[in-house]
């Protein structure tokens, strides 16, 4: 059990003095923060919660509000089990996800048109639930396939200290919302920045607006924290000639960046006196798990450092599960700590019964030690990619693909996804070939709305496979790559 | 024709059909024109008319009028 009496970052938040809250309406000072999540808290417990110890699930749709803040704050302080979910998410994949989990009650926060707005979804949502439960975040997914991530109070906490001990954040500092709160990355900047009593703005605009730029220019923002995206749009605004006088340091997780582009933000920092922080994480362990020195930026691009203060990492033989130690040899990476979720919830069972922690995660991904002792990402053990922050399950590409009757091979690599169509040149072009090409165009178009350039449909004569009999997508993704060039 | 090859850097960048091509057309107006397609418009438009366009210009590139408007600033006669 973790302690209440103070430090947390959801309790006693008039323990600060300064500003904690800034939207485009109004400003929020810890001590008002402190009496609107006490207000919330009797309306939500009120609702969310029976004299005989029931509780109902809440769906919080987390827009970068006030409103939703102080609810979210609301709901970790009455133990009310809470799932974040993006505002705007499909209404029916929102639905399907309610009625898995059994949400009880959602919040949409207020606008300038209508008040914040806590709705009772279906009779009878109470239950008798463990309480270990304190947070669920769906992770962004192809479709049909999101899996909602289950975080203790423990957990949350655990990170939070992690994180608020080897970035720079200060009481004086002031951050804005590059990211979305519903997803674990931006969620760890509000949680770290109310753990140390510091501001945030709160804003929906895009980084390539002039309104961002307006507020983290009339804020004094101090830091600004991306996903690789987000990178390659400051380079493209060409963040060194901006003036930003108050900024102090730079975030960067949410995916692999390029070592060039690490390189280019390493000296820019170097040059402007900044402090760049490339860093590394999953949902599945809150948010964070490593992260690289500043000072050893410039010399390893290309490395996801250290694991975080209370972390562990080890890199595990594919094969034989046996605990590799020795530098440039090729493993899965295995993480342990305190804040190791608790499991992926499918049914309401599972959050109101969740299995007990075991601090172990099998992150997916393939590693090797430096000689260094740092951490070095290697490639992908399971088929997810990532395309622009969506997380995509490649065999349900395929399966879905061929449900409808066609043979699609999908492979990938972050922000590039190949189709492969097995074809003899002398079907290529035909009506067969044609309709192959429009279905998976709608797919990725109208379904998943990547952009093309992100995707590529890629003829090949014949797909490579193993001796098992499995296709080699290895040798499959090399070749997209070369037929793409 | 300098406004025949801008219509055609928001058609590839946005992946939409030319007639979508407006004055009108404003940015996150559309679900094609959002930050990532934004981006490759602009690296498209630095691209075709060999310029560097300021982060002023950038972010201000709000809609189909306001682009031509701002490229006319750098000598792009459209």
């Amino acid at each position: 059990m973790i302690s209440t009496a103070n430090g947390s970052y959801y309790t006693h938040l008039a323990r600060f003095s300064g500003t904690a809250l800034i939207s485009d309406t109004e400003q929020l000072s810890y001590v008002e923060l402190e009496q609107r999540t006490q207000q919330a808290g009797q309306q939500l417990s009120t609702a969310c919660k029976t004299d005989s110890g029931q509780v109902a699930l809440l769906a919080l749709l987390f827009s970068s509000t006030i409103d939703a803040v102080v609810m979210y704050l609301a709901a970790l302080r009455c133990q009310v089990p809470v799932l974040l979910v993006d505002p705007e998410l499909a209404e029916s994949a929102k639905l399907h996800m309610y009625e898995q989990l059994g949400v009880g009650f959602e919040f949409t926060a207020g606008s300038k048109e209508r008040q914040g707005e806590l709705k009772q979804l279906r009779a009878d949502c109470h239950g008798p639930a463990s309480g270990a439960v304190a947070l669920m975040l769906s992770t962004s997914g192809s479709s049909g396939s999101p899996k909602v991530v289950m975080l203790s109070a423990a957990n949350l906490q655990s990170n939070t200290t992690a994180i608020s001990q080897y970035l720079p954040i200060e009481p004086s500092d002031v951050t804005i919302t590059t990211l979305p709160l519903h997803y674990s990355y931006g969620l760890s900047v509000l949680n770290t920045h109310l753990a140390m009593g510091a501001a945030i703005v709160l804003t929906e605009q895009p980084l390539m607006s002039r309104e961002f730029w307006q507020l983290a220019h009339n804020h004094k923002v101090t830091s600004l924290a991306g996903v690789p995206f987000h990178y390659q749009m400051l380079q493209m605004l060409r963040i060194e000639r901006m003036e930003l006088p108050a900024m102090r340091y730079l975030t960067q997780a949410g995916g692999k960046l390029d070592a060039k582009t690490v390189s280019y933000f390493a000296q820019l920092a170097a040059d402007k006196g900044w402090q760049f922080f490339v860093m590394y994480g999953q949902t599945e362990a809150t948010a964070r798990m490593a992260f690289v020195l500043p000072d050893l930026i410039a010399k390893y691009p290309d490395v996801i450092g250290q694991a975080i203060p209370g972390g562990r990492f080890e890199i595990r033989d594919v094969d034989t599960k046996e605990t590799i130690t020795i530098a440039g040899q090729e493993g899965q990476l295995w993480y342990f700590g305190d804040n190791v979720m608790l499991g992926y919830a499918k049914e309401q069972a599972h959050w109101q019964q969740p299995p007990k922690p075991n601090h172990a995660l099998e992150t997916g991904d393939l590693a090797c030690w430096t000689s260094q002792g740092l951490v070095k990402i290697t490639g992908r053990l399971s088929r997810f990619i990532k395309v622009r922050g969506k997380r995509l399950q490649l065999d349900h590409l395929e399966q879905k693909l061929n449900e409808q009757g066609f043979t699609v091979y999908c492979c990938g690599h972050d922000d590039q996804l190949f189709f492969a169509l097995a074809m003899s040149d002398s079907q290529t072009g035909s009506s067969q070939a044609q309709l192959a090409l429009t279905m998976v165009k709608q797919l990725v178009t109208e379904e998943l709305q990547i952009h093309p350039s992100l995707w590529a449909v890629v003829q090949l004569k014949e797909i490579p496979y193993l001796a098992s009999g499995k296709v080699n997508y290895t040798a499959l993704l090399a070749r997209c790559i070369e037929m793409r060039e | 024709m300098s406004e025949e090859k801008i219509k055609q850097a928001f058609v590839k960048a946005l992946a939409i059909p030319e007639e979508q091509v407006k004055d009108s057309l404003e940015y996150n107006s559309i679900k094609e024109w959002d930050s990532t397609a934004h981006m490759i418009l602009i690296a498209e438009l630095e691209d075709v008319f060999e310029v560097m366009l300021d982060t002023d210009d950038i972010i201000d590139m709000s809609s189909y009028a306001k682009a031509k408007e701002i490229l006319r600033k750098y000598d792009i006669d459209c």
